[in-house]
């Protein structure tokens, strides 16, 4: 039937048929399809389907067409789109489609009717029909055997049907088993004796577990010979597949002992049998080789076992063979199995159970256990609990997010940014405008150098944040720049995702390279030192400091133990930098300091401090660095003021390369053991800064430490702790902990005083010369 | 693996990976787990009352 459209094309007379052909053949592609939804077809399936025999240009050349065709849809751009594939799409209301949402199917009638149903694919779909067919066919089939039944006295040559193999698509919910069609339910006869509840429930040779309520009731071929039991009147050839429908006239004796029962005359419909619950008619039936003669004692039948109601999860099980010495088992569900087979009645003989299961859904009565296998060993859980109770259980949740994590790790089709996994293939992509307009941005001065996704979300790229498709936009902006690492550097965290142009830092940088400080901080990664200050950190509550003179004078602090108990840290492994905003309550402002994370032989350290600790600050005031809530990586520093005083302080002469002590004015809450004042270290005055060289050997700095506030004692300088550490960190960060190990045994001309707790010696006679 | 073992197959990774795709949106690990069992509970014919 020739449909005709209404939409008027461009071209000549032959481009305008040619398009309304193929619009026609696009169209009919896509019936079902909404009015607005994308048609795509490639030009060679168009043309294929034009000329294919019965369609509207059949007998037509297809390789002459094809360019005919390209060029006549070409004309008509309002109505084909084209694709970078070279795919032609439109749509059922003859609109070239131009998506807004990249394709996406959010608020379509499947999303706002059936949040569940899944986007079947091509095979899966086919397999789908090709299933529905077979079973449609099937059931005529049997529709056919119920009708002749009555009339042949030997057994129908019925098409031989295979087991049917258990399909796993059936359980990937395609489509919701609830709005799979159900088979129509075939009456039974009336004149089935009811008052016969004794006989076996109607079984199913070998057939797979159902996965649905939808499995149609064919008579299910033979066991296989080798589970069958052998009679003295078995034929030794007895067919394996067994007719569908039995000699009902013959004597029961006479019937070949292979024929399964459910295939038998002798059984009884499914009505018949004691009702049984829907997992029951879902689970595997057992072994259907119960012969059929009627005369085989009871005691040799095997009882027919109803699986535990464990859903449609449960394997399907393998025919058991008969065995004579099996004790029969007077289960009340299966009175039958118990029942000789000479009172069955001779009534006319029926198929298979004509009565599919009920397809209702499965009551759920107890509990759903399963285990999941954690570090701790297997730990059971009860699926029937609610999402969130089952959430609560940690093992569980951690093994599942473990495995899940590392499968996903593998898996090449996905991306992660920090927290976040998503499939690459359904990321956006941006144009080196878009790139461009984004570094830009970041050069304007207002930016400050660095920009937060949101901000280029919405300042660059005019995303607003309400819009559906946000989440999936920014991540796919931050996965992107993150791959841009020639332009753009990542110094975020995962809940606050900064981005910079690369190797800039907005943040102010050391008197010293970056690179000096990192290794001078290199202690802190040291492992033999870490583990002793792990036990030093536990002791202190919040970070707490007394700013030193190396860090006073280079603007920086350590990202120590403390430090990183507070802040969440880098979110790639190759994450050089992360940016940290320092409110300043007692100033009213705030600055922009940078993390540098530990690498190789480096430490991690935060720098850009300069401005605070110079300006409002001296070596020895103590502050507090306070988490807020405005951000994981928004600080407070707080400090207590005070009157303000006057006192001489040391200060390094950069001219002369000397320290010397000079007065400074200052309103700071300070720690009296750290306040490096004239009174207390006077012997540094005119103290010449140490070479490169021998600031980088500590037992050098330590001594130097001992000539400034150490006494004599019997040609031994002796000092206490609290008047070294200072002392020690002018030239070089060296913490409490690690300097109580250079005193305790790390050097032998270094040692503690055993009579004065807190107290050392240095001991030049034992230094080698 | 024992039948009743959740442990998760591949089957079960692209089950996640189709329903994270239909989502369009990223997810975290906690939600995909979360979705996990949920997938695991539907497959047992168990359905939150307020879904």
């Amino acid at each position: 039937m020739e449909t005709e459209t209404q939409i008027a094309f461009e071209g000549t007379k032959e481009e305008k048929e040619i398009a309304a052909r193929a619009f026609e053949v696009m169209k009919r592609k896509g019936m079902l399809f909404g009015a607005n939804a994308p048609i795509k077809m490639s030009a060679d399936a168009i043309v294929k389907a034009l000329t294919k025999e019965g369609g509207a240009m059949s007998g037509r050349n297809a390789a002459d067409l094809t360019p005919r065709l390209i060029s006549a849809l070409e004309k008509n751009p309002a109505v084909f789109g084209r694709e970078a594939g070279g795919d032609f799409v439109t749509t059922k209301s003859g609109r070239a489609p131009h998506s807004q949402n990249g394709g996406q199917n959010t608020h379509t009638f499947k999303q706002r009717l059936n949040t569940e149903a899944t986007t079947l694919d091509a095979g899966a779909s086919r397999e789908y029909v090709e299933t529905l067919m077979n079973r449609a066919a099937e059931r005529e089939a049997f529709i056919d055997t119920l009708a002749d039944m009555p009339a042949p006295p030997t057994p129908r040559n019925t098409p031989h049907l295979p087991p049917q193999p258990h399909k796993p698509v059936e359980f990937q919910t395609l489509i919701p088993s609830h709005l799979i069609p159900k088979p129509p339910v075939v009456e039974e006869p009336d004149e089935e004796p009811r008052e016969e509840p004794v006989q076996p429930a109607p079984q199913r040779a070998t057939e797979p577990a159902a996965p649905t309520p939808t499995t149609p009731s064919v008579p299910a071929p033979a066991t296989p010979a080798a589970a069958q039991t052998p009679t003295a009147s078995a034929p030794a050839s007895a067919p394996t597949g067994t007719p569908a429908v039995p000699a009902p006239t013959q004597p029961q004796t006479a019937a070949p002992a292979t024929q399964p029962a459910a295939t038998t005359g002798t059984t009884p419909p499914a009505t018949e049998a004691p009702a049984r619950r829907p997992e029951e008619t879902a689970a595997p039936r057992p072994a259907a080789t119960t012969p059929a003669t009627g005369v085989a004692p009871a005691a040799s039948t095997a009882p027919p076992t109803v699986a535990p109601a464990t859903g449609s999860a449960q394997p399907a099980t393998q025919p058991r063979p008969q065995t004579p010495s099996a004790q029969p088992q007077p289960t009340e569900a299966r009175p039958a199995a118990a029942q000789p087979a000479v009172d069955t009645p001779p009534a006319r003989p029926k198929p298979a159970p004509a009565a599919p299961a009920a397809p209702v859904a499965p009551v759920i009565t107890g509990p759903i256990e399963v285990t999941v296998q954690t570090a701790g060993g297997p730990v059971t859980i009860d699926l029937t609990r609610s999402l969130d109770e089952l959430l609560e259980n940690e093992a569980v949740v951690a093994t599942l997010e473990g495995t899940i994590g590392t499968m996903l790790e593998s898996d090449t089709r996905i991306v992660r940014f920090g927290s976040e996994i998503f499939v690459e293939e359904a990321t956006e992509r941006f144009s080196k405008g878009d790139f461009r307009r984004i570094r830009e941005y970041l050069e304007e001065p207002e930016t400050g150098g660095v920009a937060s996704d949101r901000d280029i979300m919405t300042d660059v790229l005019g995303r607003r944040a309400e819009h559906p498709d946000y989440d999936r936009a920014r991540f796919s902006l931050n996965t992107k720049l993150l791959r841009e690492k020639k332009d753009f550097e990542f110094v975020g965290i995962d809940t606050d995702r900064l981005w910079i142009i690369a190797n800039s830092s907005p943040a102010t940088h050391p008197v010293r390279k970056p690179a000096e400080i990192g290794q001078d901080y290199r202690y802190l990664e040291d492992p033999a030192i870490q583990s002793v200050e792990d036990e030093d950190a536990a002791e202190v509550p919040a970070y707490e400091h007394s700013l030193t003179y190396y860090e006073y004078e280079n603007g920086v602090l350590p990202y120590d133990r403390r430090f990183k108990r507070i802040f969440p840290g880098a979110v790639f492994e190759d994450q050089r930098a992360s940016l940290i905003r320092f409110e300043i309550p007692q100033l009213y402002g705030a600055l922009i300091a940078e993390l540098r994370y530990p690498t190789g032989n480096r430490g991690g350290f935060i720098m850009g401090l300069n401005e605070l600790f110079t300006g409002h600050l001296v070596p020895g005031a103590r502050f507090q660095i306070v988490p807020t809530d405005r951000g994981e990586d928004v600080f407070e520093v707080r400090y207590t003021s005070v009157k303000e005083r006057e006192e001489n302080l040391l200060q390094l002469d950069e001219r002369r390369g000397r320290y010397v002590f000079r007065p400074v004015s200052y309103s700071v809450e300070t720690d009296p053991a750290m306040l490096l004042t004239e009174t207390k270290f006077g012997k540094l005055h005119n103290q010449k800064k140490l070479e490169e060289g021998e600031r980088k050997k500590p037992d050098l700095i330590i001594i130097n430490a001992f000539e400034a506030v150490g006494e004599d004692l019997d040609g031994k300088r002796w000092a206490l702790f609290d008047d070294i550490f200072p002392v020690v960190n002018i030239e070089r960060p060296i913490s409490p902990t690690w300097l109580r190990t250079l005193l305790s045994g790390a050097y032998p001309y270094f040692y503690a005083d055993e009579t004065n707790e807190g107290a050392y010696f240095y001991d030049a006679s034992k230094k080698p010369s | 693996m024992a039948a009743n073992d959740i442990t998760p197959t591949t089957r079960d990774l692209e089950r996640l990976i189709d329903w994270m795709r239909r989502s369009g949106r990223p997810q975290t690990i906690s939600s995909l787990v979360r979705r996990y069992l949920e997938m695991a509970r539907e497959e047992r014919g168990i359905r939150d009352a307020a879904k």
